[in-house]
């Protein structure tokens, strides 16, 4: 398998025209790619980035972490394959970080050879096919694409390794999550964090996922701890003033998502918890409009969207749910499509569309990558309906 | 072969004629980083250079008993010590003084009055030829650089809150990695890093923290016993701190990023106290002693580190506070007092040194005897390591992470095993990064079954060597 490193050059003062040569004097074990910020994400979505370095002299921290969501979404929650070239970085910027597990800051001096040794350690690590890594980058790249089969093929692989490894076991809990069983990934997000309690994106994730399961005091209280030890976190303010909404709170709510703006307006779990809102204080139609500006929503507001489908297709007003299951398709991540197109199949048996209902049923399908027992339920009343009725008018033909 | 730079110390047998020019020349030549044995006769000068081997012999022209050309004749004729080089010191441009030299290749001379710069220029010319090895080095090549394992014995303990704490017979380096394989393979192995050191009379605890333990083992390591004995009930997994607040003296410069520090640290219970100056910090510490987690310093200058140690050996053990360091130099080794952290260094890296020191500077050390009791499963600190060469007393191994001075590890090599008999100790001389590879690090030792007549020593190492790697001295032949 073909793999390379990621050179971002955040500061964009020069590095371009010296990284060739200053990487030339040294024996590099892993292909080094030079790109600014915008080409990280068309390069990671090739599928061979394993590791990524970027230089930040002036400790950007927006754009550092909006770099390392990206990786560790896509390529796998790994800190030590990932580092950050800056001499003196400020206080702020290493806790900002941190929040994604980086320790590895690298002197600007001596950068070359310090990157070649991270890399030389990267690769060691990947060519143990039993090493955590190298079965974590692999769930992880079935994650991001959606791919359900893969998902549940990836973690079987990670064998009892959850049980002793932090990273295992976030792994673990991630594809939990992305296959909808939220309770059981709230129990991995919190094993992965009590072996290593620096690994702050397990308890953001376990977290995340009380909320799912309905636990949003306890999710209010780890979301607090965090919070104390690092209050400039944008995503977090969100996600608990996403708790206070859930509990009707909402002065609190927006005292939390003005302090967010505060900090990244464009954040885009912002507005993520303001759509949240707009539902929950049956503002249905801005909240609509709210969804156009979404994007990668996770299984929070995907639940809540999913649940308002339901309500709204159970109470007769199928063509809303349809509509709402529309734009919460565009908007959720990719592995969490599939039950969107499955209650959108369910809403449109309800209105007794039952060749729609089968469409939908395909989609869901191809969306989960492998057979589902409910897709076949519905399915299975999709045809009989449809039998019935091709009885009943061939009937009243005759 | 790379070795590292200032690797290996070498050494020099000083024959003077008068006692008190022997004593400035042997203090400068200490100052400079060598081992210096002083004679004052040709007598004595051939009886120590036949133990010894030094890597230089300087001379007076004439000794009490004889002249440096006795001494050169005398020294050609040992086939260990004839290419031994010999700089000879001439007072004055006299018959008397330059005759006994005539027809005989010494590698330098230096003469008339004495010149320390001129004296240090022609030692440097001449201990470049060998560079960072001893002149007897022999180094191995790279089929016989097998990897072997560098072994130190040890046992689990128990847990301290967040640190799992091992007994052993080594100190480790922070900077270390290094697999704890239990006796009983009922316990798999775990790799451990980032150890920091706690030594109480002759006993030495390595402590590590649990977040950083991985592998199959870190099932038993979670469930060891705790050996604290006040240890809090069941804490929370989200807040696993003693919840206590730690004061810590931070020496920073720099007033915004002290300020930055302080608010970041408040969320993991620790209450920073500027030290705007060195003088201020070690005023605090040496006032505030008793009350305080650890101190923390943004770089050291060797002066400072020197009035530190001072400072701290003034204060009562039991009160005397752990200081960290951030440093950007990659010379610099943690001690039981002073931790040093590279810099640029990551937020959690800070914080657990930090933990550690509460730790190490807390009750932890009356708590260890009873924990003796309680856990005590045997094991080996393992890591692999390759043998670059040997010398005289000993050689030079490479390691991907550094060793601490002055500790003695087991070098579980072939070759060694079988010329040491079996007895595998070895003590670690000096450590060191080669230049431009920060993740390789190099390690002179000493055997420790060495010690006494190098001469003999070497002839027995150098007899194994030609029976077993015959191949090294065929090279030397054609190089010959």
């Amino acid at each position: 398998m073909d793999r390379s490193c990621l050179l971002v050059d955040l500061d964009q003062d020069g590095l371009a025209d010296q990284w060739q040569e200053m990487v030339s004097s040294v024996e590099f074990p892993l292909p080094i790619k030079y790109v600014i910020q915008e080409e990280v994400e068309p390069m990671i979505e090739t599928g061979t980035v394993v590791m990524m370095i970027m230089y930040s002299s002036k400790c950007d921290s927006r754009s550092a972490c909006d770099l390392l969501e990206l990786f560790r979404g896509r390529v796998g929650p790994i800190p030590h394959f990932q580092g950050i070239i800056c001499s003196d970085p400020e206080p702020y910027f290493l806790t900002d970080v941190f929040e994604f597990g980086i320790e590895q800051f690298i002197d600007e001096g001596a950068w070359v050879q310090e990157v070649a040794a991270q890399a030389r350690d990267v690769l060691a690590t990947l060519d143990d096919e039993d090493s955590s890594e190298a079965k974590v980058i692999k769930l992880s790249l079935s994650i991001a694409r959606g791919d359900q089969g893969g998902i549940a093929e990836a973690e079987s692989a990670l064998g009892d390794s959850h049980e002793y490894d932090y990273l295992a076991a976030y792994s673990k809990a991630s594809a939990l999550q992305a296959i909808g069983k939220f309770g059981e990934a709230a129990d991995v997000f919190r094993s992965a964090g009590n072996m290593n309690k620096y690994f702050r994106p397990a308890k953001s994730k376990l977290g995340e996922n009380l909320m799912v399961i309905g636990k949003t005091d306890e999710a209010i209280g780890i979301f607090e701890r965090l919070d104390k030890s690092n209050p400039r976190d944008p995503e977090r303010k969100s996600n608990l003033a996403a708790a206070y909404i859930e509990k009707g709170d909402y002065e609190k709510a927006e005292q939390l998502l003005e302090e967010a703006r505060a900090l990244n307006p464009d954040h885009p779990k912002i507005k993520e918890a303001e759509a949240q809102k707009l539902l929950a204080t049956g503002k249905a139609g801005q909240a609509f409009k709210m969804m156009d500006h979404l994007e990668e929503v996770g299984p929070f507001l995907a639940a809540k969207l999913n649940e308002m489908g339901i309500k709204l297709s159970q109470s007769g007003k199928g063509k809303s749910a349809l509509a709402l299951y529309q734009k919460a398709h565009k908007v959720v991540r990719r592995e969490l499509r599939y039950k969107v197109s499955m209650n959108a199949a369910l809403a449109c048996y309800r209105l007794k569309d039952y060749k729609l209902a089968m469409k939908y049923l395909v989609r869901t399908e191809k969306e989960y990558g492998s057979k589902l027992e409910k897709v076949e339920k519905i399915r299975a009343a999709c045809k009989a309906a449809l039998a019935k009725k091709k009885k009943a008018s061939s009937k009243e033909a005759s | 072969m790379k070795v590292a730079s200032g690797i290996t110390q070498h050494s020099i047998v000083l024959c003077v004629d008068k006692r008190e020019r022997g004593l400035v020349l042997e203090n400068l030549l200490k100052k400079k980083g060598f081992r210096v044995e002083t004679v004052l006769s040709l007598y004595d000068a051939l009886k120590i250079v036949s133990q010894e081997m030094p890597h230089l012999v300087i001379s007076d022209s004439i000794l009490s008993d004889g002249t440096a050309g006795t001494l050169y004749d005398r020294m050609a004729q040992h086939p260990m010590l004839k290419n031994t080089p010999i700089m000879v010191l001439v007072a004055k441009k006299t018959r008397e003084q330059l005759t006994p030299l005539t027809g005989r290749k010494f590698a330098g001379f230096l003469m008339g009055q004495f010149d320390g710069g001129a004296l240090m220029a022609k030692i440097t010319e001449i201990t470049n030829n060998t560079g960072d090895i001893s002149p007897y080095f022999v180094s191995f090549n790279q089929e016989m650089k097998i990897d072997f394992t560098i072994r130190v014995g040890a046992s689990v303990l128990g847990l301290s809150g967040e640190q799992v704490i091992y007994k052993s017979e080594s100190e480790v380096d922070p900077a270390a990695a290094l697999v704890c394989v239990p006796s009983d393979d009922g316990y798999a192995p775990v790799l451990l890093k980032m150890g920091s050191n706690l030594v109480k009379g002759e006993d030495i605890y390595n402590m590590f923290p649990l977040g950083r333990i991985r592998g199959k083992g870190r099932k038993w390591i979670s469930s060891l016993p705790s050996v604290d004995m006040n240890a809090p009930d069941a804490v929370e997994a989200e807040d696993a701190s003693d919840g206590a607040i730690h004061r810590v003296v931070f020496f920073d410069p720099v007033q915004k990023r002290f300020e930055q520090f302080k608010e970041v640290l408040q969320g993991y219970n620790i209450d920073l106290v500027h030290a705007p100056s060195f003088q201020k910090a070690v005023q605090l510490i040496q006032r505030d002693a008793g009350s305080l987690g650890c101190a923390y310093f943004q770089e050291l200058t060797g002066a400072n580190t020197a009035a530190l140690k001072a400072a701290l050996e003034k204060i009562p053990e039991k009160d005397r506070p752990l200081a960290i360091v951030g440093t950007s130099s990659l010379n610099t080794r943690s001690t039981t007092q002073i931790r040093y952290i590279k810099k640029p260094f990551g937020l959690g890296l800070l914080v657990e040194a930090m933990e550690s020191a509460f730790k190490a500077g807390g009750d932890l050390g009356e708590n260890l005897e009873s924990a003796h009791e309680s856990a005590n499963i045997a094991c080996d600190y393992q890591a692999p390591a390759k043998l670059i060469g040997l010398d005289e007393t000993g050689g030079v191994i490479e390691l991907k992470f550094p060793v601490v001075k002055g500790n003695r590890l087991n070098l579980d090599h072939p070759f060694l095993s079988k010329i040491w008999e079996g007895d595998v100790l070895a003590e670690i001389t000096h450590t060191a990064p080669l230049e431009g590879q920060p993740d390789i690090w190099q390690a002179r030792f000493e055997a420790v079954s060495s010690k006494g007549n190098k001469v003999k020593y070497w002839e027995m190492v150098e007899k194994s060597l030609r029976s077993d790697f015959p191949e090294i001295f065929e090279e030397e032949k054609e190089s010959a």
